[in-house]
């Protein structure tokens, strides 16, 4: 696969993992390293046959990729990297992965859909949940919601990005209502 | 764990806040290792996250808050839309001043749309007796300058506003600029970007507040800056 196809692949399949590793790491290489060493290791389990379903590898990548956010974003000494330089070498190579670029899209994608939310007070509960990481309890207490309100809004939204990424609707176009 | 129990729980945003106990954490990964569509859902929701942010870095988040006018009040709206377009025209033809304060030195842009290099990054200190926390040179030619500043009050959600105001001789101030939903880097300094093109040499003062509806929202740090003239 070349690194053109190589990339498509990836922003379609992990395009907001890698963001969202890249954000919360504030570095793009190390994001870029998580993500290929959660790649790499899946494949070797797929060789080895410890994962036998390929629909499964995903749900791997993903898991993986997430621990190692984990350790990295709660130990003062985060892990050894451990991908051998030359799959870094392969992996990394710049070209084959989306470019930040890609955030840009993800940017006009969310607006078109909180451009869709008419009540003030459901934008501030997405932006609340979402992007402050407060937690439903606390948002329903302070905008002085009924939890039923805050599933609804936050399910719409929801929603509204599965069913963008299920038409394989690319991040650079809106989402229109 | 079960699909209804991960969708009632808002189990998926809550796993990439890193929000779960070890036990629900546990629990959702043997689930979505053996559902993998729940995958299309973390990525979705991982987009959601990443678009948000990109909306506040671009400063836009909080126009995006705003209220949207009843459905009552939207044929009233329109015709006073269409009331002024005309002078819409008009002005979308002259190039627009860009603001002076902004939260991002990227989305500082000269008329080609090309983003403003960043003359110099200052880190503002609070200071006694009034005197200077940073000297801020202008530079010749357009620039953004970025500011970093500490807020002496941690807001909770972590979201700041920042006012830029002009000090005349006699303390007067006037204020120039506001910005608002500021999120501070992991460091707690919070981060703006200044227009030189809209900056004129003189004593500025910077008040730092937590975000309205933040905990922090009544408390206010003041930096002062002398801003030089460009040599």
């Amino acid at each position: 696969m070349d690194n053109e196809a190589t990339a498509r692949l990836i922003e379609r399949q992990y395009g907001g993992l890698l963001a969202l590793l890249r954000r919360k790491l504030r570095d793009e290489q190390l994001a870029a390293e998580i993500l290929s060493q959660a790649i790499v290791v899946t494949s070797e389990h797929v060789k080895t046959g410890r994962i036998a379903d390929a629909a499964l590898i995903p749900a791997h990548i993903f898991r993986l990729a997430m621990n190692e956010l984990r350790s990295h974003t709660r130990l003062a000494d985060p892990p050894n990297r451990t991908l051998s330089a030359q799959a870094l070498d392969r992996l990394l190579s710049r070209s084959a992965w989306p470019a930040v670029g890609t955030e840009i899209s993800m940017q006009r994608q969310v607006r078109d859909i909180v451009l869709r939310i008419s009540a003030a007070k459901d934008r501030e509960i997405i932006r609340r949940f979402y992007l402050d990481e407060v937690e439903k309890d606390a948002i329903c207490r302070e905008l002085a919601l009924l939890p039923l309100r805050f599933d609804r809004v936050v399910f719409r939204v929801r929603q509204r990005m599965r069913d963008a990424l299920t038409r394989g609707e690319p991040s650079n176009q809106g989402v229109s209502s | 764990m079960d699909r209804r129990h991960i969708d009632d729980h808002h189990i998926v945003a809550r796993y990439l806040a890193d929000q779960l106990t070890d036990a629900e954490r546990e629990a959702f990964e043997a689930y979505y290792l053996a559902h993998p569509e729940m995958v299309n859902e973390m990525e979705a929701a991982a987009r959601i996250k990443v678009g948000l942010m990109q909306l506040q870095e671009a400063g836009e988040i909080e126009r995006l808050m705003l209220p949207v006018a009843p459905r009552w009040l939207r044929p009233a709206a329109a015709a006073a839309a269409a009331a002024i377009v005309g002078i819409a025209l008009a002005t979308f033809l002259l190039p627009q001043p860009a603001p002076v304060l902004v939260a991002s030195s990227s989305t500082l842009v000269n008329r080609r749309g090309t983003p403003l290099p960043v003359a110099a990054t200052y880190t503002i200190f609070r200071t006694p007796n009034g005197s200077y926390g940073g000297e801020v040179e202008l530079p010749g030619t357009p620039h953004a300058i970025a500011l970093r500043v500490l807020p002496e009050y941690q807001a909770q959600p972590a979201r700041y506003r920042i006012v830029l105001a002009r000090l005349d001789d006699d303390d007067k101030s006037r204020d120039v600029a506001t910005i608002g939903g500021l999120a501070p880097a992991p460091d707690g300094f919070v981060a703006v970007a200044l227009n030189s093109a809209r900056l004129e040499a003189g004593r500025y003062r910077l008040s730092v507040s937590g975000d309205e509806g933040t905990s922090a929202a009544t408390h206010v740090s003041t930096f002062l800056i002398h801003v030089r003239p460009a040599r």
